[in-house]
């Protein structure tokens, strides 16, 4: 048992997700579960963006664009075709993965900032373009009003339920999917290509990398999965709008999730969205209203202080304290043995 | 092996590379060498596909005309560089950097990390292959640049300037790994101005000053060649 014990290396992650479904038996308070599924929407979305931005080192600041995109497509088939959710957002990805090669194939000839910015006047222009357009041809989009679902009685085939536990499962199993498809791509060919794309392009080149095709690849993986988070978005809040989903803030959100939490690794955007999801809640519960940009001076001053302070995120600084920790615990043990 | 008909580079009004035209043989260890700004890493970029010859200029590598092909389809091909300023993965460890070499022959990961850890024994970097690339020392960058490329396995390989900042010991080791590459049968082609290991490793050695060749030979005849003595000397040390 003690021999065991010092070899034991606790997977956090796996422990967290346990924690994480059965919380819904004991919390009935719809408002925190509501925070938690928030927490879990956005760790999901900075997950997808931490495929090309973490590994590959394509620093998007567009991919608002590829939520917007997931949702306006799921939602139009659902609204004007009476097609589920469930298989519109396969359509919605299919989409983002369009838009992706559109903007993703010229653009990855710009690196580092250009290719931010180019990212950043893909999103503004989508929003700008369905902020003024009503309809194209039969397909309304709505303009600036965006389109509401309307609610119906409670349907897992049509997406919604009126207990907000439902809702809870399932981004919990989509952030469950999306992190073991990034732990795959890590543990793969296309992980050690995307990280070396990163790191010294022209070297990866060298060493038989198709730098474009793997770029495109990841690209469009990245679109795909941001789009299904899109279609549960637009269910969970029955409403979908430019303003709302095809915003420029929540680009940078998922890129800040990513930066605190710890880029380029794979608990790092989860650890990000579970700290800032919250954090905000809390703020505006407390200063709402008289102080109700305080939220955004918080904001800044973490992401300042950890840009200076841990630099590399708050997961490999957790970790390497976990290390020194699991070092001593194990030390005490064998002294005990 | 690889040749090179009338190949020419400009770069708007600078000609970096007029008119060369080389060939190697395989097995044979080619050194290129020239005053700074001769165009020999020019002329190597044109061999591994980064830029692509002025138009009339030829590559042909193996009986396959290669002048349109980009660095990755190269590599693909057979063959595969060092940079004359190392570019190390540095946030991955030693093992990572060659495995991401190794992985353009296999995709399989278990594979491609035995034959990494194979070429990292063989370069001496067994005991480091942990450590992140960015603590490393020059001459081991040197080394797990040249492990990277092994780990491609390639018929020809560009080295470019490796002992370049190097100590005597280091480049004595490094001399002696570049030999040892040779024995495995890969085909090399030098830049280099550590003139020791030019003469130690090469049989036949080209000489680049202003984009062209002024001369080719053995080591020995090309140390004595009035051209080279004033491309690297000026015409006032012939007259002294």
């Amino acid at each position: 048992m003690m021999k065991t014990l010092t070899k034991f290396k606790p997977n956090l992650l796996l422990i967290f997700f346990l924690v994480l479904m059965v919380i819904p038996l004991f919390v009935k308070d719809q408002y925190v579960l509501q925070v938690i599924i928030m927490a879990m929407y956005f760790a999901y979305l900075a997950s997808c963006w931490n495929i090309v931005g973490g590994f590959a080192g394509l620093f998007s600041l567009g991919h608002a664009a590829f939520i917007g995109l997931g949702a306006y497509g799921s939602t139009i088939l659902f609204l004007q075709y009476n097609i589920s959710p469930w298989l519109g957002m396969f359509f919605g990805g299919f989409l983002a993965v369009i838009a992706a090669v559109i903007i993703g194939y010229p653009c990855f000839k710009l690196r580092g900032v250009y290719f931010a910015i180019s990212t950043l006047a893909f999103v503004s222009i989508l929003q700008m373009v369905f902020t003024a357009t009503r309809n194209i041809g039969n397909i309304e989009l709505g303009a600036g009003e965006g389109l509401v679902i309307p609610v119906m009685d409670q349907s897992f085939w049509m997406f919604q339920f009126f207990d907000k536990k439902y809702y809870y499962w399932i981004i919990l199993c989509m952030l469950i999917l999306i992190t073991v498809v990034v732990n795959k791509i890590r543990h793969t060919h296309l992980g050690y290509f995307l990280l070396a794309i990163h790191q010294e392009q022209d070297a990866a080149d060298s060493l038989g990398v198709n730098v474009r095709k793997y770029k495109l690849l990841s690209w469009c993986i990245s679109a795909f999965f941001t789009a299904l988070g899109g279609t549960f978005y637009a269910q969970l809040l029955l409403i979908v709008s430019p303003e709302r989903l095809l915003s420029v803030p929540m680009s940078i959100e998922l890129v800040i999730m990513s930066l605190i939490g710890g880029i380029g690794t794979i608990a790092g955007p989860i650890l990000g969205a579970f700290l800032l999801v919250p954090l905000g809640e809390v703020l505006r519960a407390q200063f709402g209203g008289q102080f109700a940009q305080i939220q955004a001076i918080v904001y800044g001053a973490i992401i300042i202080a950890v840009i200076i302070f841990l630099p590399t995120g708050l997961k490999p600084q957790l970790e390497k304290g976990l290390q020194k920790f699991m070092s001593i615990f194990r030390l005490g043990l064998k002294e005990q043995q | 092996m690889l040749h090179l008909n009338h190949v020419s580079k400009t770069f708007g009004g600078v000609r970096a590379v007029h008119d060369v035209s080389l060939s190697m043989r395989q097995g044979e260890i080619l050194s290129l060498i020239g005053p700074n700004g001769a165009g020999k890493t020019t002329l190597f970029n044109m061999i591994a596909g980064y830029f692509n010859p002025d138009s009339g200029g030829q590559i042909i590598f193996n009986k396959e005309r290669t002048d349109k092909l980009k660095p990755y389809e190269m590599c693909n091909l057979g063959i595969s560089r060092t940079f004359q300023v190392v570019k190390p993965f540095g946030h991955l460890t030693v093992l990572e950097n060659v495995i991401i070499g190794a992985l353009n022959r296999t995709i399989s990961i278990p594979e491609a990390t035995q034959n990494a850890q194979e070429i990292i024994e063989s370069l001496g970097l067994d005991a480091k292959q942990q450590l992140l690339a960015h603590t490393l020392s020059i001459g081991d960058r040197k080394r797990l640049e040249i492990a990277r490329a092994l780990a491609t396995k390639p018929n020809l390989l560009l080295l470019d300037e490796p002992m370049g900042g190097l100590n005597p010991h280091e480049t004595e080791d490094l001399i002696n790994i570049v030999h040892a590459i040779h024995a495995q049968g890969i085909t090399i082609f030098l830049i280099e101005h550590v003139m020791v290991a030019v003469m130690k490793l090469s049989k036949r050695v080209i000489v680049l000053n202003d984009g062209e060749i002024i001369c080719e030979g053995s080591p020995e005849e090309v140390a004595k060649n009035r051209d080279v003595i004033v491309a690297y000397f000026g015409e006032e040390y012939i007259s002294a």
